[in-house]
């Protein structure tokens, strides 16, 4: 398999399911809001590891945008950049995390102020 | 390619941010005529929406193309022939959904003067409406877009305001529900991303028109092609945008948040979370991906998604409709009914015909009417007795015969009751099944009209022919009389007139049908090109 060939890839798919494990293993909230950020984390990895834009001829590409670049300059071996365009949306990707984050910690510290707790089990007045 | 964009298309979503941001201020030095500025606004959106709406229709390609913004060298494209920069693509499925959006948020936004301080202090009505407004932002950006990192921060400007409303009356259960409604949705988003990166990474481009036509050329590729490497990545995008836009639209195994956020929640809210959120952010985006950017309508992928699809569907429609007769609150019951109600959109999404899509939209446009008219009359229950129960309607018909009536209205039309929209939109669906083969689909969509009249009929049984609890025949005779002459003060104006509003809504899009259906024709064939 071409994926097994990059470790970040790899990576990702790893951070990503421990991130998901905690998010819904985890009674504690403020522990399953750290899996929530591990989860973005692993999607930024991916996109910025996808940036990585090695263009040789010898290079394995899996995951390198093929319509991004002048293809025959490629071919020719003269382009080698980052591609700036996952850069950009994981600043955008980030901002939108952090308030994503932000909203949850507020909600979780009203939480903790009516019920003194921050197990989830313990505060189930929501019916099935 | 010309540029035919309307400048609207950037100026419907910036005034809504914009008027988030100066809500709180204008509540704080001019609240006099707070209560006229705010609908101002939203009025003056909701016309642009209709001129922008006109412009998409009368439009020769059936959508509007907007570059914001310019490039150095004055170029929109770039030598391999692909498009720079974001831009703001308009069909006629998305002038429409803008249309719906800012029509309810119009009306929500005169609703929620009096039921949001009803519901909290009302110190906090200039904050409601910056969420409210953030939330119409970033609804109404979602269908305006054309790209695909632009509609994934749209769709997080809108859901985040949405966990922050679930949670506005600040209570225990709202608290716990936005919560997991916050957790749910995050990794429904976060999967959502994942799918854009793959997308990005097979194609190259953010750009969704741009993106569609390289998709058809990976995927039509030839095995020694080296094109050909790119197909998995496709696959795997398109299986974690169905799965993220799923859970965002509240698919039967990913549902539960739905019927613990959109009960807790003011029903203002619920009803723009319930009526336009998961259309916007779910089967808006679920569609315009499956057909705008992977083209399944073209039989590349062969009918592999149609299975799973009917499966999640049906149990969906089902499931939904049996756990909404098991409720016993009002607002619960009628969230499970929306769950029921999007398995039915899924229906006419999974065939990939045209009638199933023209089904679909039909439905979307019934829905998000019917469904904000039914949260809007249980919310002006619960404002005027506190009743939240379905028991404790009984005999509301005699104390609110308004407001009951229009919910009246509304629940025939969900159950299906031939004038109304929502047999029209039933009848598409039943029709574009069998078109496509699928006869067992009428039966799955007739039991479920029959479990959507079991638990509407109940409630409108018990408003309008319950027993009086005490007294005779002349006493019941009095009663009714009596609230009649007080008809008048039932509810507050603000609350009646978008509640009427919305019943003739109802009515009307049942009874001008063909008006409706040139418009949906034309949104699937552009959809479909």
């Amino acid at each position: 398999m071409m994926v097994l060939t990059r470790i970040d890839f790899i990576v990702s798919v790893c951070l990503f399911g421990i991130g998901l494990y905690a998010m819904v293993m985890e009674p504690n909230l403020i522990k399953k809001l750290i899996g929530l950020n591990i989860m973005e984390t692993s999607v930024y990895l991916f996109f910025i590891a996808m940036g990585d834009v090695r263009l040789g001829p010898s290079t394995e590409q899996w995951a390198i945008a093929p319509f991004a670049q002048n293809i025959d300059a490629a071919a020719s071996g003269k382009v080698a950049m980052v591609n700036p365009i996952p850069s950009a949306l994981i600043l955008t990707a980030i901002v939108v995390s952090v308030s994503v984050t932000a909203v949850a910690l507020s909600i979780a510290i009203k939480l903790y102020q009516h019920y003194g707790t921050l197990d989830l089990r313990k505060m189930a007045t929501l019916k099935g | 390619m010309q540029s035919s964009g309307s400048h609207l298309q950037v100026l419907i979503p910036v005034s809504y941010i914009l008027s988030a941001f100066i809500s709180p201020l204008l509540y704080k030095w001019a609240r006099k005529c707070y209560n006229v500025l705010i609908p101002l606004i939203t009025g003056a959106i909701f016309i642009a929406s209709g001129v922008l709406f006109y412009k998409v229709l009368s439009s020769p390609v059936g959508f509007l193309e907007y570059f914001p913004g310019f490039s150095w060298s004055g170029e929109r494209f770039l030598a391999t022939g692909q498009p720079i920069g974001i831009v703001l693509r308009t069909d006629i499925f998305g002038a429409l959904l803008v249309l719906l959006i800012t029509g309810v948020g119009f009306l929500v936004s005169i609703y929620s003067f009096r039921y949001i301080a009803h519901e909290a202090s009302e110190e906090r009505i200039g904050y409601y409406y910056t969420l409210l407004f953030l939330m119409l932002a970033g609804m109404s950006g979602v269908p305006l877009t054309g790209d695909c990192f632009n509609f994934y921060v749209f769709l997080e400007v809108a859901s985040i305001s949405s966990y922050a409303l679930v949670a506005f009356p600040g209570k225990e259960q709202s608290l716990e529900a936005a919560f997991k409604y916050m957790l749910v949705g995050a990794i429904g988003s976060i999967l959502i991303v994942f799918a854009i990166g793959l997308l990005f990474s097979a194609t190259g481009t953010l750009n969704m028109a741009y993106a569609s036509q390289q998709v058809a050329k990976i995927v039509t590729s030839s095995p020694d092609s080296p094109l050909y490497n790119y197909r998995h990545l496709i696959f795997a995008s398109v299986g974690l945008f169905v799965i993220g836009f799923s859970i965002k639209s509240a698919f039967f195994p990913a549902h539960a948040w739905l019927a613990d956020a959109h009960p807790v929640a003011p029903s203002s809210i619920s009803a723009m979370l319930s009526g336009l959120m998961i259309k916007a952010t779910g089967v808006f985006l679920l569609i315009r991906f499956l057909f705008t950017v992977f083209g399944f309508h073209k039989g590349y992928y062969g009918q592999m998604l149609t299975p799973v699809f009917l499966v999640v569907a049906v149990a969906t429609v089902i499931g939904g409709s049996l756990f909404a007769i098991a409720q016993t609150n009002l607002k619960r019951m009628l969230a499970y009914s929306t769950i029921a109600q999007m398995g039915y959109i899924l229906i006419g999404i999974s065939l990939l015909t045209k009638a199933g899509l023209e089904g679909s939209i039909l439905h979307i446009v019934n829905h998000t009417i019917t469904k904000s008219l039914l949260f809007l009359s249980a919310g002006a229950i619960i404002y005027k007795t506190g009743v939240k129960d379905i028991k404790g309607m009984a005999r509301m018909g005699y104390r609110m015969p308004l407001t009951m009536s229009c919910f009246a209205i509304g629940a025939f039309s969900m159950v299906g009751l031939p004038p109304l929209s929502g047999f029209m939109s039933k009848w598409a669906l039943a029709e574009a099944s069998l078109e496509a083969n699928f006869p067992l689909l009428v039966v799955v969509l007739l039991a479920s009209s029959l479990l959507n009249a079991v638990y509407y009929f109940r409630v409108v049984g018990l408003a309008f022919f319950s027993p009086a609890q005490q007294g005779t025949g002349t006493n019941n005779s009095a009663q009714a009389h009596n609230s009649a002459s007080e008809s008048g003060s039932e509810l507050p104006l603000t609350m009646a007139i978008p509640i009427i509003v919305l019943a003739a809504g109802v009515i009307l899009v049942g009874l001008q049908l063909n008006p409706i259906m040139k418009v949906i024709k034309p949104a699937v064939a552009v959809l479909f090109r």
